[in-house]
Order: C-alpha cells, then sequence, then structure tokens
C-alpha cells in the first residue's frame, strides 16, 4: 500500500459540527469503515464522519489511540518492553474507565462504534449494556433501553405463558 | 450502574444495527428471548434468520439441546382423560432440567389435530425437530390379504403440525422394525429435493428396515415429495448375516450415511446405509471380549461434529466405553471391505453427590442419547441426564406414572434454538 511508506501519516476527521479532528492514520484505521475508505482512495484531504458529533468522536478517537498499538503490525513492537499480559490487564483496566459514562453517552458510542465499524469498542459498549440488562426483567429492560411495548395485554400473556421457560 | 436507577427522561433510541450488536451478545439463552420479546421491532430482528445464524454460527450442535423425552404415562384420576376401569397410557412429554417445556401430553402439541389419534401413539424416531410416530398402534394395525397394515405419522411439534402418512402394508415386521426421518438438511448437497405434494409443509422421507414374515429384511421407504411409499427393496449383505430383529426402533445419520442396530444372533451388529445409493453394508459392534465383559445394550451415538460412536455401558460400574468405526482394509477401488467398532475412550461418570452407593453396587441403564446428553435410569427407579463427553451426571425428579421405562418405550427429544425462536417469535 502506498500510505504505508510515509511513517506517521496524519489523516483528518471532520465532524459534522465542525470541529476537525487530525489523527495519526493507524489510529483511524482501527475504524474498518475508514480503513476501507483510505484504502479506496476516497480520502484525499479530510474524512467527514456524519451523525457522531466532536463529543463523541474525540472519545472514539482517545479509545482508538489507547488501542492502536497492541493491535496489528506495531503490536510485536510494544510487546519487547512490556508483558503482553500485563498490557492487556493495563488495557481492560483503562476500559472499565472509560466506560463510566451515563446511559445517552454510551448509546452514542455504540452508534459510533456500530458505524465506524471498530470491533473492540462496540463489544465493550455492548457488553456493559447488556450486563446492566441481563438479570432485569422485562419491564426494567424496557425502561432502560427507552422501547416501548407493542403488545397487546392479552399478547404477552400468550407469550409467557407459551415461554415459562424464558422468564423463570 | 446507578443510572438504571433513574432513566434519563428523553427517549433514547438506538438505531436496528446497533440494537443486533447489542442483542448477540446477550449470553444466556432465556436472557435473549426475555429482550426479543420487549417489543415487536426486536421480535422482528431476533427471529432474523441471519441474526440467528450469527448468533449460532456453527451447526455443530451448539444450537441443539436435549428438550426432554417423550414417554407412556399410566392416567390417574387426575387426568381429564381417564375413566376407569383397565389401565390407561398415553403418551407424555417429560422435559430434562431447564428445559423450555413444561409437561405435556403429546396431543397438547396439536391442538388443531385430531387428538384421539395422537393420545396413545407410539414415538418412534425424531429428527431435526420432526417425530414419527405409530397412531394408535392398539387399534390400527390392521389384516389386510395377510399383510400389516400401519399408520403412521410425521409431526413437528414446534409448529403444531401433524400429517398422517398414506397407510403402510406389507409383511414387515412392524415392532421389530428401526425407522428414522431424513430431512432436506441431509440432502443439502443433492437434487433429491422436489416440489412438495399438496398436504406436506415441508420435506422429508421416512425409511424402515426390519426383518420380513416372509422372505429377507426389506427397506421400505417414503418420500414428501412423491406422497407414496416405494416399493420395498430386499437388503442383501456382503457378509454372512442378517436382521432377526433392530434393538431401537431409531437410528443414527451422519455423514450421508444411516446406522442402524441389529441383532441376528450373535454379536449385535450395524447396518450402514448410504443415503444416495442405498448400498448397504454390516459393522459389528463388539467382538466376544467385550461381549462378554457387559451385558448392556450398545447404544448408536453422533458427536456434534458428526462422527457415529457406539457407547456401552459398563454393568455394575461408573463407565462409559466410547468406540468409534475403524475402517478395516480396503479394497482396489477404495471401498471399505470391513470395519469394526473398537472402543477408543473410557469416560468416567461422576454421580452427584447424593449417591453414597459404591460403583460396584449401581447398575444403570441407558435409555437413550441425543446432542452428546445421556438419559440414565439406576436399579433404584432414579432417573439422569449425563454429559458423554465429561460424564457429569444430574439427578431429576420422575413424576408420578412413568414405571418400567427402558429404551424402547422413551424416545429423546432434541430441540433447535433457531427453530424455536422463529417458532415463538415470527408471529409477533
Amino acid at each position: 500500500m502506498a500510505t504505508r511508506e510515509a511513517g506517521k501519516k496524519m489523516i483528518m476527521l471532520k465532524s459534522p459540527d465542525g470541529m476537525e479532528f487530525e489523527v495519526e492514520e493507524a489510529v483511524a484505521m482501527e475504524s474498518q469503515t475508514i480503513r476501507k475508505m483510505i484504502e479506496d482512495d476516497c480520502a484525499d484531504t479530510a474524512i467527514l464522519i456524519p451523525n457522531i458529533n466532536s463529543k463523541i468522536l474525540s472519545r472514539v478517537i482517545e479509545y482508538c489511540n489507547k488501542h492502536v498499538p497492541t493491535t496489528g503490525a506495531t503490536g510485536a513492537a510494544a510487546s519487547d518492553t512490556v508483558a503482553p499480559a500485563a498490557l492487556a490487564e493495563d488495557l481492560k483496566i483503562w476500559d472499565a474507565e472509560f466506560i463510566k459514562v451515563n446511559r445517552a453517552t454510551r448509546f452514542d458510542l455504540i452508534q459510533a462504534a456500530s458505524y465506524l465499524n471498530i470491533k473492540g469498542l462496540l463489544d465493550l459498549t455492548s457488553q456493559t449494556t447488556i450486563d446492566t440488562i441481563s438479570d432485569n426483567s422485562l419491564e426494567e429492560i424496557r425502561s432502560f433501553l427507552s422501547t416501548k411495548n407493542d403488545y397487546l395485554p392479552e399478547e404477552e400473556q400468550t407469550i409467557r405463558r407459551e415461554n415459562q421457560w424464558a422468564f423463570q | 450502574m446507578d443510572e438504571t436507577a433513574a432513566p434519563l427522561p428523553e427517549a433514547v433510541s438506538l438505531p436496528d444495527d446497533a440494537i443486533r450488536e447489542i442483542l448477540v451478545r446477550v449470553e444466556g439463552t432465556a436472557t435473549l428471548f426475555r429482550c426479543a420479546v420487549t417489543c415487536k421491532n426486536w421480535s422482528r430482528l431476533v427471529a432474523d434468520a441471519s441474526f440467528l445464524r450469527r448468533r449460532w454460527p456453527d451447526d455443530h450442535g451448539a444450537s441443539r439441546f436435549l428438550a426432554g423425552f417423550l414417554a407412556p404415562k399410566r392416567l390417574d384420576r387426575t387426568d381429564p382423560d381417564f375413566r376407569t376401569g383397565k389401565p390407561m397410557f398415553a403418551t407424555f412429554f417429560v422435559p430434562t432440567p431447564r428445559s423450555v417445556f413444561a409437561r405435556r401430553s403429546l396431543s397438547s402439541f396439536f391442538p388443531n389435530a385430531d387428538a384421539c389419534n395422537l393420545d396413545s401413539a407410539e414415538p418412534l424416531t425424531a429428527r431435526r425437530g420432526l417425530l414419527l410416530v405409530r397412531l394408535s398402534p392398539n387399534v390400527a394395525v390392521g389384516y389386510k390379504y395377510g399383510k400389516s397394515v400401519v399408520h403412521l405419522a410425521v409431526c413437528n411439534p414446534l409448529a403444531g403440525v401433524c400429517e398422517v402418512l398414506p397407510p403402510l402394508c406389507g409383511h414387515l415386521d412392524f415392532r421389530e422394525s428401526s425407522y428414522t426421518i431424513l430431512t432436506s438438511a441431509d440432502y443439502s448437497s443433492s437434487a433429491e429435493q422436489q416440489s412438495l405434494q399438496p398436504g406436506y409443509s415441508t420435506f422429508f422421507k421416512v425409511l424402515i428396515i426390519g426383518p420380513m414374515k416372509f422372505g429377507p429384511p426389506s427397506l421400505y421407504r417414503f418420500s414428501s415429495s412423491e406422497s407414496r411409499w416405494s416399493k420395498p427393496i430386499k437388503l442383501t449383505f456382503d457378509t454372512a448375516g442378517g436382521i432377526r430383529d433392530c434393538k431401537h426402533p431409531d437410528a443414527i445419520v451422519c455423514r450421508g450415511k444411516v446406522h442402524w442396530s441389529v441383532r441376528n444372533w450373535y454379536p449385535d451388529y450395524s447396518v450402514d446405509m448410504d443415503m444416495e445409493t442405498l448400498h448397504i453394508s454390516q459393522t459389528m459392534i463388539m467382538d466376544r471380549t467385550t461381549y462378554s465383559e457387559t451385558n448392556e445394550d450398545p447404544q448408536l451415538a453422533v458427536t456434534a461434529e458428526g462422527t457415529p460412536l457406539v457407547l456401552l455401558l459398563s454393568r455394575p460400574g461408573l463407565q462409559l466405553k466410547v468406540c468409534t468405526r475403524q475402517d478395516g482394509r480396503k479394497s482396489e477401488n477404495g471401498a471399505v471391505v470391513k470395519a469394526t467398532w473398537l472402543t477408543t475412550r473410557t469416560v468416567e461418570l461422576k454421580p452427584p453427590s447424593p449417591i453414597k452407593r459404591r460403583p460396584e453396587k449401581i447398575y444403570l441403564r441407558l435409555l437413550g442419547e441425543k446432542s452428546g446428553t445421556m438419559l440414565l435410569k439406576d436399579s433404584q427407579r432414579q432417573i439422569y441426564v449425563a454429559d458423554v463427553e465429561t460424564g457429569e451426571m444430574e439427578e431429576f425428579e420422575l413424576p408420578n406414572g412413568f414405571d418400567g421405562l427402558n429404551r424402547r418405550k422413551v424416545m429423546l427429544f432434541k430441540m433447535d434454538w433457531l427453530a424455536l425462536f422463529v417458532s415463538r417469535l415470527r408471529k409477533w
């Protein structure tokens, strides 16, 4: 690939509210969506990221910055000095700190991770949400994820009667 | 997390893609189901074929589980169909621990079918969510010109569909025969699938082998694409042998072959048939030394990866021998001339802690095996489920009315999560 030899090539990311973020190409390529754009040569000057505001985008970049040296081609260099296990443990603690955000921000992060196709971030944000709802009742799941119950009362009764195994 | 206590007032709605990402990571199957029925949109997302395939990606058995078994129950005064007089039996579904079903009669799965027919129906084999039953075995075995007439039906308990096959009339000894169902999934690579005849909701084939009242053992075939029984095929064996009776009413199917466990005189064989060519061969299950050590029935089984196995349970004791098929010498054209089933490993069964008896005092019987889960019964009439890989045993309570269970009376029923989710969620 032609872009590789330039060393630390920088990429400009633009949020719809007008903010611009200059990031290393390797960091931006944590996102499979952006990687595809770069590889298809659709990214000469700046990449506009629709639907993701500057606040969320800066957090996504923060995540990618933290995660980039441990994955892909540069991973080998980092592991010379620090044991991989310790590094992974360190990242885990960092992730746990990173995801301590309110619900609305976390949902925004899920959307951003889903659009930008960043597997690690998607795993982290979705899994944290799952951990919150796993042990909750239907009503709690609904209120937490703001879904609206559109079953008629008798329909819901039928579901519960036919599927007692899921409600025990 | 504290934000659950005080949900934000504004509606935060996630796009479908993000919801899918969350739902596909939900761990427990029950939790996933609960999530799926929070609203109709989620129900639709989860019941989607591509979502379910992503959730259960491989078809190596992870999506299948033992839902329970079918067995005859002696009716008592609390059963609505009870009449005084002679003992009455009805076929019931008994769930294994944490099953998705409750105990119920077989006919209750088919609210629109003729209930009187299915109440006493005898389950013969179950595969891929389909169940083959003999209808009212006490009434319907008719005789016609010296031949027996048998009424069979193929049922799908999840869909609540019961399809009665045309009566089968022949010299086959139906009580000593062995049955299997093949579905489109078994024939995925071939052109076997044809348009369905009216009256059938899915493609299936029924194969029966067994001894004849006159003449050599034969193979009977029914296909839902033809809606009729083919002319029976006389079975010829390369080696000296034949079929005196089939040990079990059901067969196993793997890698394009059907395996039946049969007895001639001595010892036990498996009859192996190629699904495409219908070529038949026989494989000895045990040599004389193995046979003298145990008096337990060998049980044919299939691993999650699709390898055929024979399971042998020591009596007394807690040892399970697992035999795999060893192909012997091959002829010039590469066909296997002689194969045998040899013990390749021994699994120590681990009973639950309440059993204090010593292994040499424990007499277990294998009632059946599906998806790596065995159903066992001990001499104290206690029932267990046990894992073939780990040997871990779990005890469970058998309800009243199910006395005298044996291998022929019990039919294990395997369930597929994908099919279950689709059937329970698509209607919303």
